[in-house]
């Protein structure tokens, strides 16, 4: 109980130092406040720790992400857009916004309002940033252990108005995309997170009034913990040193905050039942190596389904596939159901591939002579 | 040498590259991802490609010399070799590396020293043409920049 009254003391100290800044005619006691204060005072101290312990939370934050070789962004730069690798700014709105006069009811509206303001900023800075996403190109992770290759697909890419960023290993590229070893569908914390809500949890005991402020901390701080770079799409070479790309792309759709990402393998092999397996383990589409302009064409409606996926919009119609090749559309269907339109894609490639064909998106080259349209 | 004639001399040699078997159509596919954005891609990649395969022919040599051969290594080596050559259409090597694949698989150490060196007479050639052409192009480019100039 005493070492209650303590706290209090302080955190009213703390207070009144902080009000005397903001107000014209100061604050000279805390008598001056009615009592009622107290407890609408709390979100300040609590903003104060979480402020200053916050970079105390994340010594090992995570780096800004490596780009080994990337090309210029094609976007203008956007200054609204966030960064999540620098910790969000401090709250100091809700103090910013205090009037000169004030009445003991309405401080806590004004903490209240804060929240609610930086929260709607957020949120403009979201829709800003989605807004400006439509229009800049989507951006392409390439994995190719290869130099050649990478410089190929980046080049192809590039043709194709894609942002590209190629790494040459897995484990680079699940560097790059924020992936945590613990992180799993089903989540885990680790250490610094540990850490980090250990001392929320504090806050939250301490100033059981503040839970406006806690749940904006965790929505600042989830946005770059989890993620390094948004990419839309990861094209992968299958076979790699140490980290394959099945093995990739199993670590992707095992993610909880990497699933949604489309990953399509590359292979200059024509091994069927390693097509299926990755077919079967969640990949887009399979590409024959070399590949070719025309077989980026057929990433676009993956990557579509993969924005809408993440954003919970509603889904676009995905662009029916052209396929010169033969009578076994590999096209998308129609139906806004991703589970049923990745299950109906394989089953399609299966099909053909059981059949003997060459669906447009194997593109098996048994020879030479098979050319493709570009 | 005027760059007109520079020019039909170019194409004449790629032409013929072609006609030999040199190079397949992944090549035009380089060709035609060059544009003024990116005037010296197709060189950028033919150089890469160079070194590349000196690098994996020198370990070849050398896995090939050990008096046990260790075939997995020398396997993945040609993989990589075979994937690099597909990806510039350098076709005769390609098609050079598949044999040599098929002899690694039987662990046929005559075959494989043999396919070594069809490997290598054919990347030596198709080196000796590529650098004609890169020198070639460089001379087009240097007039070209000049008459910009």
């Amino acid at each position: 109980m005493g070492g209650g009254k303590e706290r209090i003391e302080k955190g009213r100290r703390r207070v009144r130092g902080l009000l005397a800044l903001q107000f014209k005619n100061g604050v000279n006691s805390w008598e001056d406040l009615d009592e009622n204060l107290v407890g609408s005072c709390f979100p300040c101290g609590g903003i104060l720790v979480g402020w200053l312990i916050s970079p105390l939370s994340f010594p090992s934050s995570p780096p800004p992400p490596q780009r080994i070789q990337s090309s210029e962004s094609k976007r203008e730069p956007n200054q609204h857009q966030p960064n999540p690798s620098q910790p969000p700014p401090p709250l100091l709105l809700p103090f910013l916004h205090l009037p000169s006069s004030y009445d003991h009811s309405f401080i806590a509206a004004v903490v209240v309002e804060g929240n609610q303001q930086q929260q709607q900023q957020q949120q403009e800075v979201e829709e800003e940033g989605m807004t400006v996403e439509a229009e800049a190109p989507f951006h392409v992770l390439a994995v190719d252990d290869s130099l050649i290759d990478r410089k190929l697909i980046e080049r192809l890419l590039k043709t194709s108005s894609y942002q590209v960023t190629t790494v040459e290993s897995g484990s680079k590229a699940l560097e790059l995309l924020g992936f945590r070893e613990d992180q799993s569908s089903t989540p885990s914390v680790s250490p610094n997170q540990h850490v980090f809500y250990l001392i929320l949890i504090c806050c939250m005991v301490l100033f059981f009034f503040c839970f406006e402020i806690v749940i904006w901390m965790i929505d600042i701080f989830d946005g770059f913990l989890f993620q390094e770079i948004e990419v839309n799409l990861v094209i992968t070479d299958y076979c790699m040193p140490g980290m394959t790309g099945y093995d990739l792309l199993k670590k992707i759709k095992g993610s909880s905050s990497l699933k949604d990402i489309p990953v399509v393998i590359m292979s200059s092999e024509n091994v069927p039942s390693r097509i299926s397996r990755c077919l079967e383990g969640g990949a887009e589409e399979f590409f024959l190596k070399p590949v070719q302009l025309s077989d980026l064409k057929r990433l676009r409606p993956h990557i579509l389904k993969g924005k809408s996926n993440c954003k919970g919009q509603k889904q676009q119609q995905p662009q029916p596939e052209n396929n010169n090749n033969n009578g076994s559309s590999s096209s998308s269907s129609s139906s806004s159901n991703n589970c049923s339109n990745n299950q109906s894609n394989k089953r399609k490639a299966m099909d053909a591939m059981d059949e003997g064909l060459s669906p447009g998106r194997t593109r098996p080259r048994f020879s030479s002579d098979s050319l493709t349209v570009v | 040498m005027a760059p007109t004639a520079l020019q039909e001399k170019l194409n004449g040699l790629v032409n013929s590259m072609f006609a030999e078997g040199l190079l397949d159509e992944q090549f035009q596919q380089l060709q035609m991802l060059q544009d003024g954005s990116n005037p010296g891609f197709v060189a950028e990649v033919v150089t890469l490609f160079c070194e590349d395969s000196e690098r994996i022919l020198a370990e070849l040599t050398k896995l090939m010399d050990q008096a046990v051969v260790d075939y997995s290594k020398v396997d993945a080596y040609v993989h990589q070799l075979k994937g690099s050559s597909s990806s510039v259409g350098a076709q005769n090597v390609k098609l050079a590396c598949i044999q040599f694949r098929q002899f690694c698989e039987d662990n046929n150490k005559e075959g494989c020293m043999r396919a070594l060196n069809v490997v290598k007479h054919e990347y030596y050639h198709l080196r000796s043409k590529f650098e004609t052409m890169l020198h070639l192009e460089n001379r087009i480019q240097a007039y070209e920049t000049k008459q910009q100039s």
